[in-house]
């Protein structure tokens, strides 16, 4: 029962094995670069026009099919192009922006307005007020309109969400909600396509070489998710990120665990690998510290022991296994969503793994956005942090990650409360949230446990959703194997007395 | 055979008292990590038959576990039929996380670290055992199980300049034939490294061998003739000199062929070409192409100069046998640091030595200059004054650069690593200024006072007056004296400086 690793050295040469490799691309769409994106001066209403703009042809193209003969008494329900068209008592559908209007949401005037007198509340971890102050609106470029219904409480909706809506105005100047439609999955592009579109743009005889590196049916591969590594660089936190090191170089345990773990042909690990540090110097002392100028950093204003160990977790696992790595709302790098890649400059052992700044292809060790998008063995992939679902969270009842993970495709937009109460880059000719295609496998890190389920669209798409969990907490992640997109958790544990 | 890790393992753990994992093991003996494991539970074995408890051992077992515990937490929950665990961090392995496939047990594969005492229980909660093997022997049975993650830190930073494609292979890890390191930055992450883990204990000691090392390269490039005399006389200075630093006097060779090593390094990020193989090899051939050539690590691909026979065959087998190098060149390093103090009683009379060859040799390069595709304004014999000698060293140290540059723009990124090495021989110093300062008062007015602050300067920045009109003196006789076109290039390889210091000087 597995006690071979129980007896004296053998003194046999043992052959190291050898990792198998997938095809991996990595998209740039959230990378800001070039001076124009470095620019935080413009509004964010132009990311909820170019939204409403993107989303409303199809959402109008759903609608249509399904209300055009939708009939109260002698009343179709017509279609009106913009919210304030809408007249009391007729039925009508309409599209637009939900808002959601919550006493307790952070709001930015109020803010600047108390910044003087109190200091800021503690945030919330639920924007929902319990004696129902909530207001629901929906507004397009013309104006908006409050909503009310019994069907809105049981369809999940947040800010920013893109929605067609059925029903009449009623006497207080409300709109009435009959029906909802949701833009619904995008189109799902087909295995492989990324590759096959490149091939035939390059020319016939690379397609058939493509081909045939592709995996006919059972290769084997797997790719190892993990997030919310929380290296704090303290005391007590680093054994099991050491085993999960180890497992994954195929060192720790016998010859099986080598055996599938050299299939694993890649790590992306979704955000939080550095911790939440506890600041110990208090703010006066900081303050009058601040005039004294000192040479190169202050040692004792910051503390390097959380990017050292993970460059040493990522340098020690780089000559083994490729690395994905998407920051999170703890790590060093921008705030805003799309995060910014982490500076390759903090990882000095692993960047030498990275590839040359701007390059077209993606280097060995992958320092991304979060969101991400990428292509492994030609499923899409499409990931983040948490942030947008930690977000969603505090918007609506109960915490049914896979539900808001859903809704999130369904809605079609990757960070829908951005810009409302998630920070994010305030693009100006783009949203590259909107999801124009839908991926394969659909991954949101730091989640409270690991979940996991199957989603399927009007046009046979097909999600895999998996919620991981931190892995600090709970030691655990999960493997997906390439072939099945089925997932796996190992578990990593430490039985302390 | 046997004694080997027995050996090992009893100093280690026995004598002096340490943890000692398997994957220290196997990178102390370079052996493969489950032969390494063996050893570990042999050693175990052994000394608990001689004497009962000696030695205490974590366990690590592998396996799959059934998880059932789902179901009642799920309850407390708000009745979710598929919440298959509390959301709270469980508990040790106690509770259950899973997949949605309600309350079906799940299985689950589960690696697991555990003390000897502990070991049975663990093993009662698995399924089925695929692996158990011993992780590490301890002197007692450690109190905290984070204490073995010291010994990781511990092997990043012993076996840090080890390079992990060569030696992964002997430990048994799982090797990817697509790994693709950056050229860029792969060996000067490691020696950037290396500094900083030294930086922390003491100050880099770098520019003596720099400037000792940059002259006699550039000796030796104008004359042959110069360099072999120059390079033979400091060679046996640094043969006399170890007696008087002392101890070994039967490893005369070995120090010098160190120091000189180390400085090649040095130089090497300071981009000036190290004429490695004369000092090296100690033959002291006649180096004119050297110059050209890069440092052992980076002189993969291509070599621009046209080298002398033997020099050529001789690179030929060190390109072949860069791997050998880089880890040569790490022990070095690291034997440099021990051998310090010897360095510090040779240099300064080596330096003596050899500024007072410099002035000679450079009038006798000065036409052999011309025809040198490096301008140098060191070649200005007559302003030899011992003020702009260390400006010149310094622009020696530069002048190097061009050349690399031109031909092979990859190296380009190097450059940002020139002010890390070259700090040591600039000029640092701290002036006072007059700063403004705005700060709010009690009533929220916004006050702004001049107040002096003493601020730390260094020579790129803004350098005292006397200082540049003898570097400007030297960049325009240097330039008169290696002609017009040469002296374009010499002014436009430094772009700006003679504007700042226009900028900065009196007027």
């Amino acid at each position: 029962m597995g006690e071979y690793l129980l007896q004296a050295p053998i003194g046999s040469e043992q052959k190291p094995q050898e990792r198998l490799i997938s095809t991996y691309r990595s998209s740039r769409k959230y990378h800001l670069h070039g001076d124009d994106h470095k620019n935080y001066q413009q509004q964010y209403g132009d990311m909820y026009f170019f939204r409403l703009a993107k989303l409303k042809p199809s959402l109008k193209q759903i609608a249509a099919e399904d209300w055009s003969d939708f009939e109260i008494g002698d009343e179709v329900a017509q279609h009106k192009d913009r919210v304030l068209d809408v007249r009391q008592g007729e039925l009508c559908w309409i599209i637009g922006t939900i808002y959601m209007d919550m006493p307790l949401k952070p709001n930015v005037l109020e803010d600047i307005s108390k910044d003087r007198w109190i200091s800021a509340p503690p945030p919330r971890e639920k924007y929902l007020s319990p004696d129902d102050q909530d207001l629901m609106w929906i507004e397009d470029e013309s104006g908006r309109l409050r909503l009310v219904g019994t069907v809105l409480q049981t369809i999940m909706l947040v800010t920013g969400s893109i929605v067609g809506v059925m029903g009449t105005e009623n006497s207080q100047g409300a709109f009435e909600v009959i029906d909802v439609k949701l833009p619904d999955l995008a189109r799902q592009p087909q295995r492989w396509e990324m590759e096959d579109g490149d091939a035939t743009l390059t020319n016939g005889t690379s397609n058939k070489r493509r081909i045939s590196e592709r995996p006919g049916g059972n290769t084997g591969r797997k790719v190892a998710l993990v997030s919310g590594l929380g290296i704090t660089g303290e005391e007590g936190d680093l054994l099991r990120i050491d085993l999960l090191m180890e497992y994954l170089t195929g060192e720790v345990s016998g010859d099986d665990d080598e055996q599938a773990v050299s299939k694993i042909s890649r790590l992306i690990i979704a955000g939080d690998s550095i911790g939440r540090v506890t600041v110990k110097a208090d703010q006066d002392e900081q303050l009058t510290r601040k005039s004294v100028k000192k040479y190169g950093y202050d040692a004792s204003a910051y503390n390097p022991a959380p990017t050292t160990h993970l460059d040493n977790f990522l340098a020690t696992l780089l000559p083994s296994i490729p690395i994905t790595l998407l920051p999170g709302e703890m790590d060093p790098t921008s705030v805003a969503m799309p995060q910014q890649p982490l500076h390759p400059a903090m990882l000095p052992r692993s960047r030498a793994y990275t590839s040359i700044p701007l390059a077209e292809n993606p280097g060995w060790f992958d320092t991304t956005t979060n969101p991400w998008e990428g292509d492994i063995d030609g499923w899409r992939f499409m990931g983040n942090g948490g942030q947008p679902i930690n977000d969603i969270f505090k918007y609506v009842e109960g915490d049914d990650r896979l539900d808001m993970m859903e809704s999130v495709l369904r809605w079609r937009i990757g960070a829908p409360t951005a810009p409302d109460t998630l920070w994010c880059y305030p693009y100006q000719d783009k949203e590259p949230f909107v999801i124009e295609e839908s991926p394969h496998v659909y991954f949101v890190g730091n989640q409270p446990k690991f979940e996991t389920s199957i989603i399927d669209g009007p046009s046979q798409q097909s999600i895999r959703l998996i919620a991981l969990p931190k892995f600090k907490e709970t030691g655990e992640i999960v493997i997906l194997d390439l072939d099945t997109l089925e997932p796996e958790v190992v578990r990593f544990d430490v039985l302390e007395d | 055979m046997v004694s080997d890790y027995a050996k090992y393992l009893a100093g280690a753990i026995i004598t002096e008292n340490q943890i000692v994992t398997y994957r220290l093991l196997s990178r102390a003996l370079k052996v493969h990590h489950s032969e390494a494991k063996r050893m570990l539970y042999e050693f175990h074995r052994q000394q608990n038959v001689k004497k009962p408890g000696s030695l205490h051992a974590t366990y690590l077992v592998s396996g799959i576990q059934m998880l059932t515990a789902a179901p009642q937490a799920e309850l407390s929950q708000n009745g979710h039929a598929d919440v298959p665990m509390p959301s709270s961090p469980y508990m040790s392995s106690l509770a259950a996380p899973g997949t949605n496939d309600e309350a079906e047990p799940v299985r689950q594969r589960v690696l697991t670290l555990v003390k000897e005492k502990n070991l049975e229980a663990a093993k009662a909660k698995y399924e089925s055992v695929s692996s158990i093997h011993v992780y590490s022997l301890e002197p007692n049975a450690v109190r905290n199980m984070e204490m073995l993650s010291a010994v990781t830190q511990r092997i990043m930073t012993e076996y840090i300049s080890e390079d992990p494609l060569v030696h992964n292979k002997t430990y048994g890890v799982i090797q990817n034939s697509g790994v693709k390191a950056s050229p860029l930055y792969s060996s000067l992450s490691l020696i950037l490294t290396h500094l900083q883990r030294r930086s922390g204990s003491r100050p880099i000691p770098a520019p003596l061998p720099i400037k000792e090392e940059t002259k006699s390269a550039f000796a030796k490039t104008k004359d042959p003739k110069a360099a072999s005399s120059d390079s033979s006389k400091t060679l046996s200075k640094s043969k006399e000199a170890p007696p008087g630093s002392g101890e070994q006097a039967t490893k005369i060779g070995a120090p010098s062929l160190i120091k000189r090593e180390s400085s090649d390094l040095f130089k090497s990020f300071a981009k000036a070409k190290p004429k490695s193989k004369a000092t090296k090899t100690e033959t002291a051939t006649p180096a004119s192409g050297d110059v050209h050539m890069k440092d052992a690590s980076s002189a993969e691909d291509e070599d621009p100069s046209p080298l002398p026979e033997p020099d050529a065959a001789q690179s030929e087998a060190r390109r072949q046998t860069r791997l050998e190098q880089k880890e040569k060149m790490r022990k070095w390093m690291e034997e440099e640091e021990d051998d310090d103090e010897d360095e510090d009683g040779i240099e300064p009379m080596q330096d003596v030595k050899a500024s007072a060859a410099n002035p000679k040799s450079k009038s006798k390069a000065e036409p052999n200059v011309k025809s040198e595709p490096s301008p140098d304004p060191e070649s200005d014999g007559e302003e030899a004054t011992a003020a702009e000698e260390e400006e010149e060293e310094e622009e020696a140290a530069d002048q190097p650069s061009e050349p690399i540059d031109a031909s092979q723009p990859k190296t380009s990124d190097d450059q940002e690593e020139l002010p890390v090495t070259i700090s040591g021989g600039r000029r640092r110093g701290r002036r006072k200024i007059m700063k403004k300062k705005m700060t709010r008062d009690a009533e929220g007015y916004l006050v702004t006072k001049e107040e002096p602050v003493w601020e730390s300067f260094s020579e790129d920045e803004a350098s005292p007056a006397p200082v540049s009109s003898g570097k400007t003196k030297i960049a325009s006789s240097a330039a008169a004296a290696a002609g017009g076109g040469k002296a374009k290039k010499v002014t436009a390889g430094r772009p700006g400086q003679g504007n700042i210091m226009n900028f900065f000087g009196k007027k």
